[in-house]
């Protein structure tokens, strides 16, 4: 420390305080936010606008659309109408709501389980989660495309939402774990006293406490569900049951790739993802770091 | 009673993840030690042919390398950008714009990766890309830059965008760790004359010390099996130079259907991620124990 603030000395010490106060001021803060969300919004912004223009006019060297409406029209019409994926955004629902529900009913009360109690193989079970929630998903492609084949759900909704509880579930059971152990065991130990059986502790004292956890996992599931490509993609190609990450991706396989309409179909598989962000922020802030971190 | 209470509550949980889970695991192994298997168990037992196939092959010892280069440059960027950003709004005093930034930051978390990649994939076109139209414009370029048709340029290209995506994880869990910072320490040490840098170097770095550990962790773990964006993008190309190992895994399987000696790859990169996985669960396991 000594030679440290001998170094300060010679540079300046008042100096180089100034200058490290100018740079936590919060108008360098804001500077650099707004650089920050043009990194972060712009290519978002570039493919809306992209949406907006018809198809042979994208490579035109206008920012802006000069048919907003028209080109509108024809690119999400496209995609829409033309190309069925209205389909595959009525899949991406079905199944992001289906898998959320099935993986909420079974982790909610297992994470439960885990917070409270101690049991031969406890840590043995709780390890099975996590691996599970570490497992590189590309890793299984191979024997879950063999077998759906076998029990014959390619190109269903089940064999991608059987897929979905796979990747979710852990998350869940762990994040929910995680809300469980900040409330205080000995509410459910007074609740007991108070002549609750163990499964009225749960469901009447614990349950409604912990509903706030609830909501941040079931949101994070159904976003990550909703986001989803690779099972979606290696399950099914078939428009009947594939989701809208999938089906903006079939552009691609096209001689001459509409960029418009791609951009049109890519914009509504983000629009949802983003309304959800926006309106359950703090909700998702919560999941993350209970997923990531204990408190 | 409490026997009871477990059976119910935890038993068809695990039953679920039993049967998702461990059979398919189980199938992978013992896949990478057979010949193609098109059906059930018909394949021949070839021992540990796939995997000396794998370590003879110069191709993916390369994609390796490329995969290891992708997900260490996806997290350095991801935890600079996400450290910088995290401290930036703490710095806003505003606690509504403070939600606001973090909500449009994490505007770039929520979108489907495979979208992410597709839409960059728009903007990096050589040709008629907009970035490049806007280099033109501004006169830093005369001639367009072929991002995605260049070797080098194009694996630069794809492990920014990963990176890019990675970025509000890392920001989301490094801003957590700075509001578990008690102010008393900052006081304290600016009793002391410390500038902004001692504090951050004395007081902020060893607070975040864990939430850095987990957002490098996680973030590298998922970095490194990441498909999504590579596949969008570039699908490893040109040639092999973007072609990561869940791209060979998916273009040797998928493709020219060799399942042994595709789950053989999928057993080494399973194996690479669990030993950095146990770090983070030995880490966890030890909280369980505190708790």
């Amino acid at each position: 420390m000594a030679t440290e603030t001998q170094r300060d000395q010679w540079i300046g010490y008042e100096t180089k305080k100034q200058f490290w106060e100018a740079v936590k001021s919060r108008y360098v803060a804001h500077a650099f936010m707004f650089l920050t969300l043009f990194v972060v919004l712009a290519p978002l912004t570039w493919m809306f606008l992209t949406s907006l223009k018809p198809n042979d006019a994208v490579f035109a060297q206008t920012y802006l659309p000069t048919t907003p409406f028209q080109g509108a029209v024809e690119a999400y019409g496209s995609a829409l109408v033309t190309k069925g994926h209205w389909k595959a955004a009525m899949n991406s629902l079905i199944i992001a709501i289906t898998s959320t529900t099935i993986v909420m009913a079974l982790g909610t009360p297992a994470g439960y389980v885990f917070s409270r109690y101690r049991f031969r193989f406890d840590d043995a079970m709780f390890l099975l989660v996590i691996v599970t929630r570490l497992f590189p998903p590309i890793g299984l492609i191979i024997p879950y495309y063999q077998i759906m084949a076998y029990l014959n759900l390619l190109n269903t909704r089940t064999g991608i939402i059987i897929a979905q509880i796979y990747l979710w579930l852990p998350l869940v059971i762990y994040t929910m774990r995680n809300f469980y152990i900040t409330i205080p065991t000995s509410l459910d130990e007074s609740a007991k006293v108070d002549g609750c059986t163990d499964f009225q502790a749960f469901r009447h004292v614990i349950l409604p406490l912990v509903m706030p956890g609830v909501a941040a996992s079931a949101i994070l599931t159904f976003l990550f569900s909703w986001r989803e490509f690779l099972f979606a993609f290696i399950v099914s190609t078939d428009l009947q049951s594939t989701t809208l990450p999938v089906a903006v991706y079939q552009y691609i396989g096209d001689i001459q790739i509409q960029w418009a309409s791609l951009s049109a179909a890519g914009t509504m598989s983000i629009i949802p993802a983003v309304l959800v962000v926006f309106v359950f922020q703090k909700y998702i802030v919560s999941g993350l770091t209970g997923g990531a971190v204990k408190e | 009673m409490n026997d009871h209470i477990r059976k119910i509550l935890l038993g068809p949980g695990l039953l679920t993840l039993f049967l998702v889970f461990i059979y398919p695991v189980v199938y992978m192994f013992y896949q990478s030690f057979f010949t193609n298997i098109t059906s059930g168990f018909d394949g021949e037992f070839v021992g540990l042919q796939n995997y000396a196939t794998l370590f003879q092959s110069g191709r993916f010892i390369g994609n390796f390398i490329t995969t290891l280069q992708y997900s260490f440059g996806s997290v350095i960027f991801a935890t600079l950008a996400g450290l910088g950003i995290a401290l930036a709004i703490q710095q806003v005093e505003s606690d509504r714009l403070q939600d606001i930034y973090v909500s449009l930051v994490m505007a770039a978390w929520s979108i489907p990766l495979a979208t992410a990649g597709l839409m960059w994939r728009w903007i990096l076109q050589g040709q008629t890309g907009v970035l490049n139209t806007i280099l033109q414009e501004l006169g830093l370029i005369t001639t367009n830059i072929p991002w995605l048709a260049d070797s080098t340029l194009a694996l630069v290209a794809v492990t920014f965008v990963d990176g890019w995506v990675r970025m509000p994880f890392a920001m989301i869990i490094i801003y957590a760790g700075l509001q578990s910072i008690p102010q008393h320490m900052y006081d304290a040490v600016k009793v002391d004359g410390a500038t902004t840098l001692e504090a951050f170097r004395h007081v902020t770095l060893p607070y975040l010390r864990p939430s850095l550990f987990v957002a490098i962790l996680i973030n590298w773990m998922f970095a490194w099996r990441a498909f999504d964006i590579v596949f969008g993008m570039t699908n490893g190309g040109p040639g092999t130079a973007t072609e990561v190992l869940s791209i060979t895994l998916y273009r040797q399987g998928m493709e020219l259907f060799k399942f042994g000696y595709t789950n053989a790859i999928a057993v080494v990169l399973v194996l690479v991620t669990m030993v950095v996985g146990a770090f983070y669960v030995k880490v966890i396991l030890q909280r369980v124990d505190e708790v």
